[in-house]
């Protein structure tokens, strides 16, 4: 099922997300600027959900805005030990508020909808979940991040 | 007059924003309380006195209704606010919330100034110098 606008309202939720959460700024990313397959070593992170419809989004983004996200968000000193697992645990949490906010926008606030936990997947596993779906790049402080939204049939 | 305020969720990484953001609300804030679950706020709530609860909803144990739940109906917790945190968008889930008798009800993602809004408004009495 195609959601209309769909490129412009995950924009502004992904936006407000961050900049409201992780005082992080985001700008549209031009088709040149989109890495390549070889050119960029992503971590996926999937949350699904349930309930009026079913589906599920997918962020896409590499390590050091993992970093970055674990330090706007929590506060955490980028070269601390425990970057890589607190990166993990910010950037689980921003797509979990995406999540909850794209959809009352999308759907409207009346529909209900159950949220999955977030995870950290392999590329392959989110590759394969999200062949369908619709998908949004976006440069955040210079950081390419893809975005994808998949609604099961 | 400081504000003590227990936050409730079982992520670490909401405790840890939450602590966060209201540091950032310059709001005199004396001590901030942190438990899992309603089972382990119930357990701080004998020994501290605090003055507004922020807490998630789906939590193991003992969930933020539960928690809501058990200290409608205890006398000394009764009239302690609890501020739901919550990605939750669906007007129906908040209305049945309010129901519940949560004080406010606070959307992730939330800013320095939301949280602010949400303590003054609820506990009220606090102004710049004081």
């Amino acid at each position: 099922m195609p959601v209309s606008n769909f490129h412009e309202t995950a924009f502004t939720v992904i936006n407000r997300v961050l900049c409201d959460g992780a005082f992080i700024f985001i700008d549209p990313m031009v088709n040149e600027a989109i890495p390549e397959d070889t050119e960029w070593s992503p971590v996926c992170t999937v949350i699904t959900f349930s309930g009026y419809h079913q589906g599920s989004m997918s962020l896409w983004c590499e390590e050091p805005f993992l970093h970055l996200a674990a330090a706007n968000l929590l506060g955490q000193d980028e070269n601390s030990p425990d970057a890589h697992e607190k990166g993990r645990d910010a950037i689980k949490e921003i797509l979990n508020m995406i999540a909850g906010n794209l959809l009352s926008e999308i759907f409207g606030s009346q529909p209900i909808f159950d949220l999955g936990l977030p995870a950290v997947v392999s590329e392959e596993e989110a590759e394969e979940q999200h062949r369908k779906a619709e998908s949004l790049w976006v440069e955040a402080e210079g950081h390419p991040v893809l975005f994808t939204f998949a609604l099961d049939e | 007059m400081a504000y003590t305020i227990m936050i409730v969720d079982d992520s670490e990484t909401i405790r840890s924003m939450l602590t966060r953001t209201i540091g950032m609300t310059r709001l005199p804030v004396r001590s901030i309380l942190q438990a899992q679950n309603g089972k382990d706020a119930l357990s701080l709530l004998e020994n501290n006195w605090v003055d507004i609860i922020f807490s998630d909803i789906n939590m193991p144990q003992m969930n933020g209704i539960e928690l809501i739940d058990v200290m409608r109906g205890h006398p000394e917790y009764r009239d302690i606010p609890v501020v739901v945190v919550s990605t939750e968008g669906s007007s129906t889930r908040i209305r049945e919330l309010e129901e519940k008798g949560i004080k406010e009800y606070l959307r992730k993602p939330f800013t320095p100034e939301n949280i602010r809004d949400v303590i003054i408004n609820t506990l009220g009495g606090w102004h710049a110098g004081e």
